[in-house]
């Protein structure tokens, strides 16, 4: 299982890692705190031969400033690469960014980002104990039906 | 079912969380049923048997004129008149009702009905377990996830 994160903060990227690794030890997290180099990694990726595709993304927002998160979904979302569009995105919002503007460009899922440390460590235990522990069938890598 | 736990969804909105199941085993039916009460979380859930009755409940058609407008669809795949892919396609295809999330729930692993199943647009693809706690344990992880986490579209 490997999930991408991207549009974190540094402080963001701490609390991931330390969950992921206390409570999901076999989960691989790629970290890319830019948009741009997430964008480069699944649009410019997905077209190379032996990509190393992420089964889930989680796309992070820390300002009320959505646009670049919103094109990145539609990107993938809009995708003729069947692999790269079926992968699941997962927002993970502060409290007040509109969640329907990304339910309409195909996101899995919307969260608000909990305030405290406490409770962040909590959704995440909730999202991984979801995608993580062989409950979903994620999509298969290969594009053959 | 009882209101228990304050969640992201209920801070939101006074009104409980609707849930459609469509499923023809009366089982399954009864068991989500109870699983779904477990989490505590306020919400109501509405059956019905096929899928053809699913898109008449979805466009307040017959009987279901007074339905609410489900905010989770809990969607067996293999059903009787009109099957869970075909349900899947034409609520991914209507404006009003696309941002529904739909968890497909079956007793398929077949990796073509995975791939399909998210070509469509639905959620996740969960396999049904046949063991009862199995069971329970899947049901509290939708419950958990998409009832009282996610902020579910409104």
């Amino acid at each position: 299982m490997k999930i991408l994160i991207t549009g974190h903060t540094t402080p963001e990227r701490e609390i991931i890692k330390y969950t992921f690794q206390s409570f999901y030890p076999a989960t691989v997290l790629l970290f890319d705190a830019h948009i741009s180099e997430a964008e480069d990694r699944l649009l410019k990726g997905s077209v190379q031969l032996g990509w190393d595709r992420p089964d889930l993304i989680l796309l992070c927002i820390s300002d009320h400033d959505t646009s670049s998160q919103i094109a990145l979904l539609k990107a993938i979302k809009e995708s003729t690469v069947g692999a790269l569009k079926r992968i699941p995105v997962i927002i993970l919002a502060p409290e007040g960014v509109a969640h329907m503007p990304f339910y309409k460009s195909h996101a899995n899922s919307f969260f608000e980002r909990p305030n405290s440390s406490d409770e962040f460590i909590e959704l995440l235990k909730v999202i991984g104990g979801f995608w993580c522990r062989d409950i979903v069938q994620l999509p298969p890598k290969t594009e053959h039906h | 079912m009882s209101t228990a736990i304050d969640t992201h969804n209920s801070k939101t909105s006074a009104r409980p969380l609707s849930i459609l199941l469509v499923e023809d085993n009366p089982g399954d039916v009864r068991l989500t049923h109870e699983a779904l009460k477990e989490c505590g979380v306020n919400s109501t859930m509405n059956a019905v048997v096929d899928g053809s009755e699913a898109i008449k409940y979805l466009y307040n058609e017959g009987p279901y004129v007074d339905s609410p407008r489900p905010d989770l669809i809990l969607l067996d795949l293999n059903l009787p008149k009109k099957d869970g892919r075909e349900v899947i396609a034409c609520i991914k295809k209507d404006e009003k009702l696309m941002t529904i999330p739909i968890v497909v729930l079956t007793t398929s692993n077949a990796e073509g009905d995975i791939l399909k199943v998210y070509d469509l647009g639905a959620n996740c693809y969960m396999a049904k377990p046949i063991d009862f706690n199995r069971f329970i344990d899947v049901m509290s992880s939708i419950g958990d996830y998409w009832l009282k986490w996610v902020r579910l579209p409104s």
